[in-house]
């Protein structure tokens, strides 16, 4: 009996542990003007199946989340393009999650919506979707859109 | 028990009826999900927004200066669907839970860019059923010809004519 209320009390603590909410920010400075690397930056979203739910093309602030986020939201990703010059943006991406990815999983994802917007940019800020076979190879074993990190 | 043997197979058959997924692939709804127009993208902008209000979508997002929309919809079930629920929940649950059909949610997530050829402009979208990416040849073809429509109500087919958003009609899809 007291084995089977310390693994319950256990288990309960490490699940609560794995579902605390985790927020990555990373930043980088892009060579492309400022709407280029916004527009780069609404289509990464869309290339990993996500919904919008928050856009200022004045701010260069554009973030969203999985569908199922209109249900109660799990994951939010923010992208915020800062100019600095021209032809140079600063660009912030942070990824808010609330479940059971880690964060090496989450720093992956950073890597891959870091790695397309930067594709994107050097394509002039190309909001047309990818081949597959261009996914396969971009990031590095960049995960599937929309799929797990 | 016999009765339970009957139930099983209808299910079953019922499940891979509702389950199926239309048989398009990743890079077949992405071409899907595409098109160029000639027209300028504030004039695509209007069109797109004036078409997903046509079709009786709710604008939650909207952004003119990113081009940016997104809009939802929610389909309520006939009540014939509803009687079917009510009836075979009843009667599977031996009348302890009886449920009405759940209604479907769309969302609509639109990017309006300019072509560095102007004055065309790209559309994207993504479309997503209950939360999962769906692929509705139908729905793609009802948007595209919802767009040239207003377009061209707008007479963006001639590019040195002013965008002039044409107010919306009352004919809504479904």
């Amino acid at each position: 009996m007291r084995r089977a209320l310390g693994a319950i009390i256990v288990a309960t603590a490490l699940g609560s542990g794995c579902v605390a909410p985790r927020t990555l920010t990373r930043s980088a400075e892009i060579d492309a003007a400022s709407d280029v690397a916004f527009r780069a930056a609404a289509a990464t979203l869309l290339d990993d199946r996500q919904v919008f739910d928050l856009s200022d093309g004045d701010a260069g602030l554009v973030a969203g989340g999985p569908p199922s986020s209109v249900y109660g939201a799990s994951e939010r990703t923010t992208f915020w393009v800062t100019p600095i010059e021209t032809e140079r943006s600063f660009v912030i991406v942070q990824v808010h999650h609330v479940g059971y990815e880690s964060a090496e999983a989450l720093d992956r994802r950073l890597d891959w919506l870091l790695g397309r917007l930067r594709q994107r940019c050097i394509l002039g800020g190309d909001v047309a979707p990818f081949d597959q076979d261009d996914q396969d190879d971009d990031a590095g074993g960049a995960p599937e859109p929309g799929g797990p990190p | 028990v016999k009765y339970h043997r009957a139930i099983a197979p209808a299910l079953l058959v019922a499940c891979s009826g509702g389950c199926a997924s239309p048989l398009l692939g990743p890079a077949q709804l992405d071409a899907l999900h595409t098109r160029q127009y000639d027209a300028p993208a504030e004039a695509t902008f209007n069109a797109t927004a004036n078409a997903l209000i046509d079709m009786g979508y709710h604008i939650g997002v909207t952004d003119a200066d990113g081009g940016i929309l997104a809009a939802s919809r929610r389909r309520d079930p006939s009540i014939a669907e509803h009687a079917l629920w009510l009836t075979v929940s009843t009667t599977l649950t031996f009348g302890r839970a009886p449920m009405l059909a759940p209604p479907d949610y769309f969302i609509m997530c639109v990017l309006v860019a300019p072509e560095s050829a102007r004055p065309r402009s790209i559309v994207r979208f993504e479309t997503f059923k209950n939360g999962r990416l769906v692929g509705e040849e139908k729905r793609f073809d009802e948007l595209w010809a919802r767009i040239d429509r207003r377009l061209l109500t707008m007479g963006c087919a001639l590019p040195d004519r002013e965008a002039d958003p044409a107010p919306a009609s009352s004919d809504t899809a479904e």
